[in-house]
């Protein structure tokens, strides 16, 4: 019996594609990604540049988790905040009120958002795409209100929110050090091959197959006999853990949980950097953090922020349906027919 | 034994299905329902298969109430059906979704269902690209992965044309006797119907006119009256 997968997501082109790359190849080229990655403190001197590739790469995991749940689910998650914000807000009151080391800290609020993210899927995962969309924005929009409870301001600090104090090193490096660009890259790096890794072979393995087959009928699948409920809590639950990444790497590098986090603009960078980058890749919503990240600094400077954002955006759907990915996918097809 | 017992799904104050029992054996064998539009066939089926849960009634399998249980039970527990439209999974190839679906029933022979099904031809090509009669024996083909005991077939031959269908009801026909295989047929053409199945049911605004051979069925006035008219 041939136990060919459906098809699979492609690591650099195409939504998919019928011949995917070889773990083997995938991983040696992760693995040299990584290496190249790491040295790229010693290219780039600026602090600048460097913090702007730091946030680009932080917003890039976010969206490399919300595009795993609309490219093998079909569920658009406005409300990415929730799980960008409660994570660091769980870290620094593992800090704060419960005292734990940085290290213990970090596990506790990666442990307990995770837990929370399986509670909320079990919940809202049977909604239809845009209930569930609707409902992930109430709940990052509840999360928000939560922290801002007056009864609640010694633990979450209200307006303020949670400054930091780490309780130690974690992998060697100090509160100072995670706020240096040069030092935060590495750790946002290989976090970001390690989530961009494990997410490929999330969509390769047979629950990716399931998921992508789920997506497709539904009603066939539970008439084949599988459930479709718990692939779909487990797809969120993966989705919000790789968003949580990019929450702690976040709450990290600044040392504060601000209801800043838990607002809807903070998970809301997400989306179109998503769109803009692909959602049918594990790469492209990266190169569309980037690319967001950049625009934003640009139209920073000119003080028409949102409307040159918009305007970009919109641009680029219109030009690249398929996003970035797809148009470097179109590229290398027209160099492909050249050769 | 598939027994049905004063089966009825309302739509508010429509009864789309009203008091139906019959039995149906399970020995093998293709069992035909058949019905004006409106006669409540694609209801019977979602009730029986548990796409849609009964307003009141019961359905048993050899003693066995499944009436509340859940499609995927009733998929692991040998009873699988087809859809009046086509159901496949869209963008993958006729191997790839047979393997999938395999997976979950413990069919190890993929290969002899595609056989079966003569889908060898196009065993490597993405579902969207093949014929319309192909797309049909794959869904079927998804049916009967897992040697289920009973198949529920809605308008296996919606779409097709006479000599088409003729020739799937052939198949049908080889294929029940071959596996032990009960199917269950919903079908508007009623020539092929009364020529290849055992035995029908036809049902005339939700409620079961008759239950018996097809030469009894065929014979009936209420069946001629409310179904058959000048045809027969």
């Amino acid at each position: 019996m041939n136990n060919g997968s459906l098809a699979t997501p492609n690591l650099i082109y195409g939504a998919t594609s019928s011949s995917p790359m070889r773990p083997p190849l995938v991983i040696a080229a992760v693995a040299a990604l990584a290496v190249l990655g790491l040295m790229l403190p010693y290219l780039v001197s600026s602090t600048y540049y460097m913090n702007l590739l730091v946030r680009g790469v932080i917003l890039g995991i976010g969206a490399i988790g919300l595009g795993f749940l609309m490219q093998q689910c079909g569920l658009v998650m406005i409300g990415v905040s929730a799980f960008i914000g409660l994570p660091a807000y769980l870290f620094a009151i593992g800090l704060g009120t419960l005292k734990l080391t940085t290290g213990a800290s970090l596990a506790f609020a990666f442990a307990s958002t995770v837990a929370f993210a399986f509670l909320n899927g079990a919940l809202i995962t049977r909604a239809k795409p845009l209930p569930f969309a609707m409902l992930t924005l109430a709940l990052a929009q509840l999360l928000k209100s939560v922290v801002l409870l007056q009864p609640l301001r010694d633990i979450a600090g209200g307006d303020d929110g949670l400054p930091m104090s780490f309780n130690g090193s974690f992998l060697g490096l100090t509160q100072e050090q995670f706020a240096s660009p040069a030092a935060m890259w590495r750790v946002v790096w290989v976090s970001l091959c390690g989530a961009m890794l494990v997410t490929w072979w999330l969509a390769q393995s047979k629950f990716g197959v399931r998921l992508r087959a789920i997506k497709a009928n539904e009603e066939r699948m539970r008439f084949c006999g599988f459930s479709t409920y718990l692939p779909r809590i487990g797809a969120f639950t993966f989705a919000c853990s790789v968003m949580s990444l990019s929450g702690l790497l976040l709450a990290l590098n600044t040392g504060l949980a601000s209801p800043d986090l838990l607002d809807f603009a903070t998970g809301g960078n997400s989306l179109p950097a998503m769109l803009i980058g692909g959602s049918g890749t594990v790469v492209g919503p990266l190169l569309g953090a980037l690319t967001f990240t950049w625009g934003q600094d640009v139209f920073g400077s000119t003080g028409d922020l949102e409307l040159l954002t918009g305007l970009a955006v919109i641009l680029v759907l219109w030009m690249c349906p398929d996003g970035l990915a797809g148009l470097l996918r179109r590229a290398a097809g027209i160099l492909k027919g050249a050769r | 034994m598939l027994r049905v017992e004063q089966l009825s799904v309302h739509y508010g104050s429509f009864r789309a299905l009203d008091d139906v029992s019959f039995d149906v054996s399970l020995t093998g064998g293709l069992h035909g329902v058949i019905g004006p539009n409106g006669a409540g066939k694609s209801t019977l089926m979602d009730a029986l298969t548990g796409r849609r849960l009964p307003t009141r009634g019961r359905v048993y399998i050899d003693g066995t109430d499944v009436t509340r249980k859940s499609v995927q039970w009733r998929r692991r527990h040998g009873m699988s059906r087809s859809f009046q439209r086509t159901s496949i999974f869209p963008g993958h190839t006729v191997r790839e979704q047979l393997s999938l679906a395999a997976s979950r029933v413990f069919e190890t022979n993929v290969d002899s269902i595609a056989d079966v099904m003569g889908l060898r031809d196009v065993y490597d090509v993405c579902v969207d690209s093949i014929a319309y009669g192909y797309q049909r024996r794959v869904d079927i083909a998804l049916a009967l992965l897992g040697k289920p005991r009973l198949m529920l077939l809605d308008e296996p031959a919606a779409g097709l044309t006479g000599k088409e269908t003729v020739a799937l009801f052939e198949h049908l026909t080889d294929l029940v006797k071959e596996r032990n295989l009960t199917a269950i047929v919903v079908e508007h053409d009623v020539d092929a119907v009364f020529r290849f199945c055992n035995s029908i049911t036809a049902l005339d605004l939700g409620r079961v006119l008759l239950t018996g051979a097809a030469h009894e069925v065929r014979r009936d006035q209420r069946v001629i009256t409310a179904y058959l008219g000048s045809a027969a």
